[in-house]
């Protein structure tokens, strides 16, 4: 597996969808490509340390939104067009991460000009 | 391990999960209980006219409503079916939750059973509408056929009833509505399809079986205590061995039917939980994996 799964024990966020969000995380960002085959519920539920129920139910979770298809005796697999997110959710989702990445880094941030260029020249 | 072992093994792991969780038996029993509530208004007119007679009634009048009558006799045919399986559904849908939640690691009583099956009230009558129509439509079908076309029509049944095994499990732990419910039952067959079957025609059997020998064995022991005792023709001590040994069997009878009813629910839970995540209920029970949920 070419990307990694975080359990974050202290989170309200229930361990499913935080492992269902991480996955549709790796398939937007394209770290998971369409077509590769997801780990077993049982290997990723030893990998984890987490109940295989619990991974079952992200899986099922990813599956009703589209991201992946399971395929009866061979496995689960990122789906050959996974859903785009709607540009609204995009923007909500980008926005929330700049204000969080602004209130975790604030010590660091000198002007708003200063930060603007950083972002321009990643860009 | 093949399908009958594997059958086998989530058989014998329903067993451990019944003695741990007594309270499971509760589903059944209510389930039980309530039907008869439901059917009760039907039984005792069904009584009424028996005692009263059909023929007191005039003739004439069932001739001047037989379409009414038949509308009538298929609506309350369609009620019966859709309350039996809204009834049975709610209450395995709480056994069922029960499970999964036992196996997933999570706290579990008959409380939050009951809470989760409320929760997917809906969905449940929404199936039991859906499974109310195809009981009905099959019937009907069947009344109006030749030997050929009952024997197909029984064939469908049993692929339906086949097909939708693990539609209450779908129901409880994705919370998915009647069709999808139904669509993803019919994926989960195509893994599961010999567990079932040996389930449905294996362990089934089997209960029937033990529960028909024990019928002959108390019916042996009914016939030879008498003899052997030397109990009089007609004397109130016969009479008195005839009706307890009557209220054993029955009681029996009662507590296998509750016992078997929960077996095959928690077979539910164990073959949906088989179904995905392809690992048997006793690897979650022998406390080898991490229970973190």
């Amino acid at each position: 597996m070419g990307w990694s799964i975080r359990i974050d024990e202290r989170s309200p966020v229930p361990i499913y969808e935080q492992i269902a969000e991480q996955v549709r995380q790796h398939v937007r960002t394209g770290r998971a490509a369409p077509g590769l085959q997801l780990p077993s519920v049982r290997d990723l539920a030893g990998h984890l340390a987490v109940n295989p129920l619990t991974i079952a139910r992200a899986y099922v979770d990813l599956e009703r939104g589209g991201f992946v298809v399971t395929r009866v005796g061979r496995g689960t697999f990122v789906a050959p067009e996974p859903p785009v997110m709607p540009e609204a959710e995009r923007r909500r989702e980008l926005e929330r991460r700049v204000r969080q990445f602004v209130r975790e880094n604030r010590w660091l941030i000198r002007s708003g000009d200063e930060l603007r260029g950083m972002v321009e020249e990643s860009l | 391990m093949g399908r009958i072992g594997r059958s086998w093994a989530l058989t014998k792991s329903c067993f451990r999960i019944l003695r741990r969780e007594k309270y499971l038996a509760w589903f059944p029993v209510l389930s039980g209980l309530s039907g008869m509530l439901v059917l009760a208004p039907l039984i005792a007119g069904a009584i009424a006219l028996a005692v009263h007679g059909v023929s007191s009634l005039d003739q004439g009048w069932f001739d001047r409503h037989r379409t009414e009558l038949k509308v009538g006799g298929a609506a309350a045919l369609f009620l019966l079916y859709f309350v039996g399986y809204f009834l049975s559904t709610f209450f395995n849908v709480g056994l069922i939750s029960c499970v999964l939640s036992r196996l997933e690691g999570k706290p579990t009583s008959f409380g939050r059973g009951m809470k989760t099956a409320w929760s997917r009230l809906g969905k449940i009558a929404g199936w039991a509408f859906l499974g109310a129509t195809v009981g009905v439509v099959l019937q009907a079908i069947e009344s109006r056929v030749g030997f050929l076309g009952q024997l197909a029509v029984r064939f469908v049944g049993l692929a339906w009833s086949l097909v939708t095994f693990l539609v209450a499990p779908v129901i409880a732990f994705e919370g998915l509505g009647p069709v999808d419910a139904v669509k993803r039952s019919a994926a989960l067959f195509k893994q599961t399809w010999g567990e079932q079957l040996a389930f449905r025609f294996g362990i089934g059997t089997a209960l029937s079986m033990l529960f028909l020998l024990f019928t002959l064995v108390v019916v042996g022991v009914g016939i030879a205590v008498p003899a052997l005792t030397g109990m009089a023709a007609g004397g109130t001590a016969l009479g008195l061995w005839v009706i307890g040994l009557f209220l054993f069997v029955f009681a029996s009878g009662v507590a296998l039917a509750i016992v078997s009813s929960c077996l095959t629910s928690i077979y539910h839970a164990v073959l949906y939980s088989y179904a995905v995540t392809g690992m048997l209920a006793d690897e979650f029970d022998a406390g080898l994996l991490p229970q973190r949920a």
